[in-house]
């Protein structure tokens, strides 16, 4: 590795200063659109392309520099750099179909009205749970009423 | 003209040819106006420019264990960008979020369509969020 480290001089240093630069302008752009990006899709289109073009960017410094410590990171990238925007589509998918026009009508329905009968369910438990005898307003008088008879 | 000399020249122009793809990606993000044409700006870097770089950065290096390591790069790159755009196109598609008539031919259209036709044509037959 010591002998490979050629790192080439001269005017390659020029060069990698030439495509550091359109790296930087490139990640400018894209970190621009990541900011103004209207949804969030276009956010994780941006989030790929900025890991893509850090790689880039890694790549270039252990080229100019000539040495290998940075090439793990390089893997783990190119491991892990889909899983953000995979998640982000993922769960975009299942909140926007919730926020389309035939799925929100359906699950709109289906929620509401299971609601309704939640709700149905719980007043009809309270009234019956009233009838039962905790309801304290009305029968109090009779309830409390034996505890001070009986002593 | 040493072949160490070739391959510097060589990195170079790769290494070159990947930045400015790199470049082209950011402002097809800026300038393109749906998702779906700026995945279409966004898969150049992610394929062919960080591949031109990733051959540049081993021309340059010319190491039996930096190149395997440059190779396995490339390869999961490969392989894992294609299905970051896929589930981003889908769900760029299930979103509504493209304009219908850039679009030449909607074939998912047609095929949810039908699909949606042969599972049920009454109510609750329209269900995108079962898998696919």
């Amino acid at each position: 590795m010591a002998v490979t480290a050629a790192a080439p001089s001269g005017a390659y240093e020029t060069v990698a200063a030439v495509i550091a630069a359109l790296l930087l302008a490139a990640g400018l752009m894209v970190t621009l659109r990541m900011a103004r990006g209207p949804s969030t899709l276009d956010r994780a289109v941006a989030l790929d392309v900025l890991v893509a073009v850090v790689m880039a960017g890694i790549a270039l410094q252990s080229a100019v520099r000539g040495n290998a410590f940075y090439l793990p990171v390089l893997l783990v990238l190119s491991f892990l750099g889909f899983t953000g925007s995979v998640g982000v589509a993922r769960f975009m998918a299942l909140r926007d179909e919730a926020g389309t026009e035939d799925v929100d009508v359906s699950e709109g329905t289906g929620e509401e009205s299971r609601g309704e009968q939640g709700t149905d369910q719980e007043s009809a438990g309270g009234q019956a749970g009233g009838a039962g005898g905790n309801s304290a307003p009305d029968d109090g008088p009779q309830r409390p009423g034996p505890p001070p008879e009986e002593p | 003209m040493s072949w160490g000399e070739v391959a510097d020249a060589g990195g170079a122009l790769c290494m070159l040819a990947g930045a400015l793809l790199c470049l082209l990606a950011g402002i097809g993000l800026l300038r393109l106006p749906d998702v779906l044409s700026r995945m279409h700006a966004a898969t150049k870097p992610q394929s062919f420019g960080l591949l031109l770089v990733l051959i540049g950065a081993g021309l340059w290096l010319r190491s039996p264990i930096d190149l395997c390591t440059l190779l396995l790069v490339g390869l999961f790159q490969l392989l894992t960008s294609p299905v970051a755009a896929h589930m981003v196109g889908r769900a760029a598609y299930r979103t509504g979020r493209l304009d219908r008539e850039g679009l030449v031919r909607d074939e998912l259209a047609e095929a949810l369509r039908t699909a949606a036709a042969d599972r049920d044509p009454g109510d609750s037959g329209e269900n995108p969020r079962s898998t696919g």
